[in-house]
């Protein structure tokens, strides 16, 4: 094959279509699983996954450490180490990106995928100025001259809300503060006005009227570039406030996946009720004991038989069918899946179970 | 009736009013640390990370110690029991001033107050057993020839691990486990105070309820005095008697929990809470975050008079409607009594006005 002709991979990328024309879902995962070897045996950390992320939404990804949010994301933009085994589709406007080569990956990395990493620190190089690292990002992916390329940066660092954006553009990531560092790198992942944004922990490192702020932009960003946002958390209330739709992870599995106002107000999953039940608020007066799941978040190496959750379980039959069988994904409304088999159940019985649906009195909020 | 009690063992003596009486009172706690530089390491400024708190915990009470990375609520838990040095100001322990203590008294003030950590990774030896890492206060304090081992065994029990994985290492219990180790190692000496640095900060969700609730078990059946430092304000606001909110070295506000969270009056508290998010999506969506402008000043250089005149939204807002606020960047507020609602709700503001927010 001569040199200047497409590989297979590339051809891939090429034939990409644009948003605009794509009809179909924007971001699908098909089958996902993803295990690394290690010497005390396979850690499964993604375990046949499946989801749909839609043109225009934020989806939430909630889960535990361990749950698999973060390797899911990493697949997607293809960063998972050479070790891993992987199986599955990642669709990208109707296009599979999963295992292509880094060199076939690149015209979409960064410019119609981009990432927001949780570590600003470390995801910001030490010893270059920011605006310096944010053109960089930008030129990869479009040529630009000089002056327009610098003017491309400032906007980028007031659109994230960084003030006097021209001078700060000179300066270098320890001379910005945490929240102004996470915001630079908001900036660099949007350079491109990308598709897709992936925002794995963007907040957790933040205290929180900085984490106030950031996401703030996040949400002003989201509409100004018409990105779908991927928001991984472990953050029910962050979740609560700017996701759509909302996925619950654990041990690699969808527990249950839904409309924020299906999965908070109508949990039906055992774990998700466990998790809201489990909350400490700030918006109420409690003074009974919180809610305890019991046991302890599941081995990836060896994941419980049927239904992962089962030994935490307190609606389990065991022995019984949670042992013996995987839960099938069960469809409760056109948007509402739970991976239980007692889904409905839980759906029909526990109308206003452990987070409370809003009452009347206290619905019009403050 | 104490008095006649000749002091061998300071746990002994019978308490008067035990319930009433604060067990811990700190009064205009200052601590400063030296900023050097050069060879001769010559001073060339200061941090004032607290800067003149006081407060008291009541025995069986938690107060719980709220603000930002950087604003001195764990710089004042290791001031309260001399893990550092005070700069000036006093922390009373039932009769005596820890920061004036001699190492002899100190010696015996450290039976009674202890601390857990946030880190449980780091903050047990990974080398030692648990038997080793309980047992290790007994031993210092020549407690551990009379029943140590079955003292270490009970300590096992009552924060809910088995007795039997007495002889594991810290690497084969789980982040929750090896936090409950940490809390069995601080009352191995059954003390009247814990200092709760963060406990539960680095504990996934599910987990976290676990340890919350022992430790309100723990503080009902002991009698247990806690100072629980976290930035969490629902776990806060779940396991505290009252809140203090510091902002930059000061206590901004204290008040009992309840009323702190349904009725602030200092505008940080507000935006505090108000940016909180509710794990409840109509109402999260209905609320209105207060965004403070700007990154927390540094500690080296505080802005005068009211520390939080140069973010204050309240500030701003009330100068847009042509009110005279220069008394912010003049004078320090004081922390004072503020509203009808509650005698105990004290605020340091010159324009304290409640606000519900949460």
């Amino acid at each position: 094959m001569a040199e200047t002709d497409l590989t297979l991979d590339e051809l891939q990328i090429e034939t990409i279509p644009d948003r605009d024309t794509w009809r179909g879902p924007l971001l699908e995962v098909r089958g996902l699983s993803v295990s690394f070897p290690t010497d005390d045996g396979l850690v499964r950390a993604v375990d046949n996954l499946s989801f749909v992320l839609q043109d225009d939404e934020v989806l939430g990804i909630v889960g535990e450490s361990g749950s698999g949010k973060t390797v899911t994301s990493l697949a997607i933009l293809g960063l998972l180490p050479k070790t891993a085994q992987i199986g599955g589709e990642i669709l990208f406007c109707g296009r599979n990106i999963l295992g292509l080569t880094e060199r076939a990956l690149t015209p979409i990395r960064g410019d119609r995928i981009a990432m927001v990493f949780q570590d600003a620190l470390a995801g910001l190089n030490p010893v270059m100025t920011v605006g310096w690292q944010i053109a960089e990002a930008v030129s990869v992916h479009q040529e630009l001259e000089k002056s327009e390329l610098a003017d491309r940066v400032v906007e980028l660092l007031a659109l994230v809300g960084i003030p006097n954006p021209r001078e700060r553009a000179d300066q270098y990531p320890h001379e910005f503060s945490g929240g102004m560092r996470q915001r630079a790198m908001i900036a660099m992942s949007i350079a491109n006005d990308p598709d897709v944004l992936i925002a794995d922990e963007p907040t957790t490192a933040l205290d929180v009227t900085i984490q106030a702020q950031v996401l703030d932009v996040l949400e002003r960003v989201a509409e100004k570039t018409r990105s779908s946002i991927l928001l991984i958390t472990h953050d029910l209330g962050v979740v609560a406030g700017v996701a759509d739709r909302v996925m619950v992870m654990y041990a690699g599995r969808e527990a249950e996946l839904g409309t924020v106002e299906e999965v908070f107000y109508k949990p039906s999953h055992p774990y998700t009720q466990g998790l809201l039940a489990s909350l400490p608020r700030i918006d109420r007066r409690e003074s009974e004991r919180l809610h305890r799941i019991v046991g302890q978040p599941p081995s990836l190496i060896h994941v419980p038989s049927g239904c992962p959750f089962h030994p935490r379980c307190p609606e389990a039959e065991v022995p019984g069918v949670c042992v013996e069988e995987r839960p099938p994904v069960v469809e409760l409304s056109v948007t509402h899946v739970s991976a239980c088999h007692f889904a409905e159940r839980l759906h029909a019985g526990t109308a206003v179970p452990a987070a409370d649906a809003p009452r009347d009195d206290e619905q019009a909020g403050s | 009736m104490s008095d006649a009690v000749t002091a061998t063992n300071l746990s002994d003596i019978p308490e008067v009013d035990a319930d009433t009486a604060p067990l811990l009172r700190v009064q205009d706690l200052v601590k400063e640390f030296p900023i050097e530089h050069g060879l001769l390491r010559r001073r060339v400024g200061t941090v004032h990370a607290v800067s003149g708190i006081s407060f008291s915990i009541a025995r069986r009470q938690t107060l719980g110690l709220v603000g930002e990375s950087g604003c001195g609520k764990s710089t004042t838990g290791r001031v309260v029991l001399r893990l550092l040095e005070a700069t000036s100001g006093s922390v009373m322990f039932d009769d005596i001033d820890v920061v004036r203590a001699s190492a002899r008294e100190l010696r015996r003030l450290r039976e009674r107050m202890q601390i857990v950590f946030q880190d449980p990774y780091a903050s047990l030896n990974p080398r030692m057993t648990v038997e080793a890492i309980i047992s290790e206060p007994l031993r210092i304090h020549g407690r551990y020839r009379n029943g140590g081992r079955q003292r270490v065994k009970e300590l096992m029990e009552l924060v809910g691990l088995k007795p039997e994985h007495v002889n594991r290492f810290p690497h084969e219990f789980s982040g929750g486990q090896r936090q409950r180790i940490g809390i069995a190692r601080a009352l191995a000496l059954d003390p009247d105070l814990l200092v709760l640095d963060e406990p539960v900060s680095a504990l996934d969700v599910s987990i976290q309820a676990g340890v919350v609730n022992l430790l309100e078990e723990l503080q009902e059946r002991l009698g247990l005095a806690y100072l629980f430092i976290a930035h969490d304000l629902a776990v806060v606001r779940h396991i505290s008697d009252s809140v203090a909110v510091m902002y930059l070295g000061k206590i901004v506000e204290l008040a009992r929990a309840d009323d702190l969270y349904e009725h602030p009056g200092h505008p940080y508290t507000q935006a505090l809470l108000s940016a909180v998010p509710v794990p409840d999506p109509i109402r999260q969506r209905a609320r209105e975050r207060i965004i403070l402008p700007g990154d927390l000043p540094s500690p080296v250089n505080p802005p005068p008079a009211c520390r939080f005149h140069t973010r204050c939204w309240r500030k701003q807002q009330l100068e847009e409607s042509g009110v005279d606020t220069q008394i912010c960047e003049q004078q320090e507020p004081l922390l004072e009594i503020h509203g009808s609602r509650d005698a105990g709700h004290a605020v340091a503001c010159h324009f304290a006005e409640t606000r519900a927010v949460v």
